[in-house]
């Protein structure tokens, strides 16, 4: 059903007049400073950005309309930080009261910015003790994917398996937790969730054949009170009967049975993605990557809980509902995007859904109470499957994309194993104008897969996967989506693969980065550019939106090129003189135009 | 402790002590090297042929740690500190002696320093320097 583009209503909005008085901004501002409690920072105020998506629908909408797009191309830079280190700088900051938050990538420093003075000097700074062993063990450069707000305390990950919280006022070390066995290949990128007073963390290693995981640690003293594998016995899974009920799949042990043997032990499902979490129905839900090795003929079965999205109660980490995407996953389709919580109509019928975009290149709506799957649609080229049997929940595949170490090179698989868009790309999602904003990638891949042999804090992986681009010649895009069409609404076209995630506002503007270094302001709307400034490094981060205390609209995101293009990009590396590459297929330009370097910038409006 | 010197233990087994005393095979042949570069996992971090991929290239003449056969040797045995696993227990010492020789068998290319957009590409930038290899500390 198409969705209307007049004024929709209000909904509560704080900020939605772009004429608000400057007494309301004034006592805005000194509401802002006042430390937050749980209950407050967690429904998010919205001069503030306390948790990796905004909210916990995980929107990454914000009810600021100072910025609009009508004044979006007055957008200039006001300030900039380098952060002194080269790794791929995905994740976003938070802004908490008048302070703004900054985690780099290992060795994972944590910044504290006095956005009250002028040029925003530190109020202090953290450097944790993290090991070195987490760079060999990370299978795609050392990122960090940002921290949480919560309760006075700044939580995020290292990289080598520790959760810490840090006093958000004082810079002083709370707790430190070990979460995760480096020495199996187990790192910890992603950025915790909190919820209440639980702490939910999950490692990577989906290429060292971990045995996946999520713990919920006490939010006051760091303790693990639960544990939960994401495949195994329903006993270490935490499903248990009466309480774990999926809407496609019967009986005990799914995710034992669907595998050979004693196989989920070295199965991967990481967990590296983001969580969401609906209030009412009290569930977290999260998506589980890849299945190890990438042979698949190591592992026949379906290998649940791996592809898959899992709903949990925060309190114990019971299992409520799972849904597999991608059943027996034969080309790396992590399933750890963001799960979007939003009203959606299918069937003209509104229902309280779960939007996410999928690695495989399917777009798919969820019942969130139930799992049911209520629409799937592809939002880029897809080769592997015709489509998903709503009856089934199943894909329809195309037997001739099936990949295994026995059917040698298979040629032509959409999209790559990079997904339709990264998972480290989160979408956001305007209630005003209904729709979604992504950036993705218009990549195909060659699978060459071959047997793999597990060696303990090893690669276990067993695929060469060369890439190029799909229809159109271009590598990426940004687009908007609706999904209660299943239909794209416009796309912007990028050259290289877009790597940022997305921004939108009330001020009906969407905000994303691009690979080659280019900062762009586009009308939500149409897709029109309204400003673009180049950062000094490609995007791969997430911009944000805040008010200052000088009440004006500002938007922060990092530059520093990384991730999965420190490997892919060949030549964008200029720090090791022991480590020299060429450019590499099918991006050959890109380092002419970028190189690596960490740096956060925050965009105002110039007269 | 001291962290720099802890290693990760490939396969969980602690390498064997003062390996570079023991003796070394009379023969090690590269292409058995090959394969055990794929088989023990090295081509998930080196790359396939050792090109670079999340680690450094392998191939390209230029070594953080030394590019002596010995020197070489320890890096695979005992590991590295920035998370190069050591691989002395799982694999033992003659096994990673025959992947020194597949590594010092590959042919180190012309070291070209530039990079160039420039009409011409790098043949702009002039003849590349002689192949060689050296030993670089980052």
């Amino acid at each position: 059903m198409e969705r209307g583009l007049g004024p929709l209503p209000s909904s509560g909005a704080e900020d939605q007049d772009p004429c608000m008085s400057a007494r309301t901004l004034a006592l805005f501002a000194l509401l802002a400073a006042v430390p937050a409690r749980p209950a407050v920072a967690q429904t998010a105020s919205d001069g503030e950005w306390t948790m990796p998506g905004k909210d916990y629908a995980s929107t990454r909408y914000s009810r600021l309309a100072r910025i609009t797009r009508d004044n979006g191309s007055r957008l200039r830079p006001v300030w900039t930080f380098s952060t002194g280190v080269l790794a791929g700088h995905q994740g976003q900051p938070l802004v908490v009261g008048n302070t703004m938050y900054v985690v780099t990538p290992w060795p994972n420093v944590l910044y504290a910015f006095d956005l009250t003075q002028e040029g925003y000097p530190l109020k202090w700074k953290y450097r944790p003790d993290v090991s070195p062993n987490a760079i060999g063990e990370s299978c795609c450069d050392v990122i960090n994917r940002g921290a949480f707000y919560a309760d006075g305390k700044i939580v995020y990950n290292l990289l080598d398996g520790h959760t810490v919280a840090v006093d958000a006022g004082s810079g002083r070390e709370m707790w430190k937790t070990q979460i995760a066995d480096l020495a199996a290949g187990e790192t910890t990128p992603m950025a915790p969730f909190v919820v209440k007073n639980r702490v939910i963390v999950g490692p990577s290693g989906g290429e060292f054949g971990i045995y996946g995981w999520v713990k919920g640690l006490d939010l006051e003293t760091g303790k693990v009170v639960w544990t939960a594998r994401n495949i195994g016995p329903d006993a270490d899974v935490l499903a248990r009967p009466g309480t774990f009920k999926p809407f496609y799949d019967q009986g005990a042990e799914l995710a034992k049975r669907s595998w050979p043997d004693s196989a989920y032990r070295t199965g991967g499902a990481p967990v590296w993605g983001w969580m969401s979490y609906d209030p009412e129905l009290d569930l977290v839900y999260y998506g589980v990557g890849n299945p190890s090795p990438y042979n698949a003929e190591q592992r026949p079965g379906d290998n649940k809980w791996t592809g898959s999205v899992l709903a949990r109660r925060p309190g114990d980490g019971a299992l409520v509902w799972a849904y597999q995407f991608t059943p027996h996953d034969n080309w790396d389709y992590d399933a750890v995007s963001s799960m979007v919580l939003a009203d959606v109509k299918i069937g003209g019928r509104a229902r309280k859904a779960l939007v996410t975009f999928n690695k495989n290149g399917f777009q798919y709506t969820l019942d969130r109470a139930t799992g049911e799957v209520l629409a799937a649609a592809p939002y880029v080229q897809v080769s592997w499957a015709r489509g998903i049997d709503l009856k089934t929940g199943r894909p329809v595949l195309d037997s001739t994309k099936l990949t295994g170490a026995s059917k040698g090179n298979v040629k032509d698989v959409c999209p790559s194993l990079e997904g339709g868009v990264s998972p480290a790309s989160p979408p956001a999602y305007s209630p005003r104008t209904g729709w979604f904003y992504t950036s993705t990638n218009n990549m195909c891949m060659d699978f060459a897969a071959t047997p793999a042999q597990h060696v303990r804090g090893t690669p276990y992986i067993g695929a060469g996967t060369p890439y190029h681009a799909g229809p159109g010649g271009h590598l990426g895009s940004f687009m908007a989506w609706d999904a209660s069409t299943g239909k794209k609404v416009w796309e912007n076209t990028e050259h290289f693969p877009n790597w940022s995630g997305a921004l939108v506002t009330a001020g009906d503007v969407a905000f994303y980065g691009t690979l080659d270094g280019w900062f762009k302001a586009v009308d939500a709307r149409t897709g029109k550019l309204l400003s673009k400034f180049k950062v000094g490094s490609g995007v791969v981060g997430n911009p944000i939106t805040y008010l200052g205390p000088d009440g004006k609209q500002y938007v922060a995101v990092y530059a520093g090129i990384g991730g999965d293009w420190f490997l892919l990009a060949g030549d964008v590396r200029s720090d090791d003189p022991a480590d020299v590459r060429p450019p590499s297929d099918p991006y050959k330009d890109i380092g002419r135009h970028t190189s690596q370097g960490g740096i956060v910038w925050i965009f105002g409006l110039g007269e | 402790m001291d962290r720099d010197q802890d290693r990760i233990a490939a396969g969980g087994v602690l390498p064997a002590a003062n390996a570079l005393a023991a003796r070394r095979p009379a023969k090690a042949d590269p292409e058995v090297g090959a394969s055990l570069f794929g088989a023990m996992n090295c081509d998930g971090c080196h790359g396939g042929g050792a090109i670079g991929w999340v680690g450094p290239s392998l191939v390209d003449g230029r070594w953080r740690y030394g590019g002596s056969d010995e020197e070489i040797f320890t890096s695979i045995f005992y590991g590295r500190p920035k998370g190069m696993p050591a691989y002395g227990g799982v694999m033992g010492s003659d096994a990673v002696w025959t992947v020194v020789a597949y590594l010092k068998a590959q042919p180190v290319p012309p070291v070209v320093p530039t990079t160039s957009w420039l009409p011409g590409g790098n043949a702009a930038a002039g003849p590349p320097e002689q192949s060689k290899t050296r030993d670089t500390q980052p």
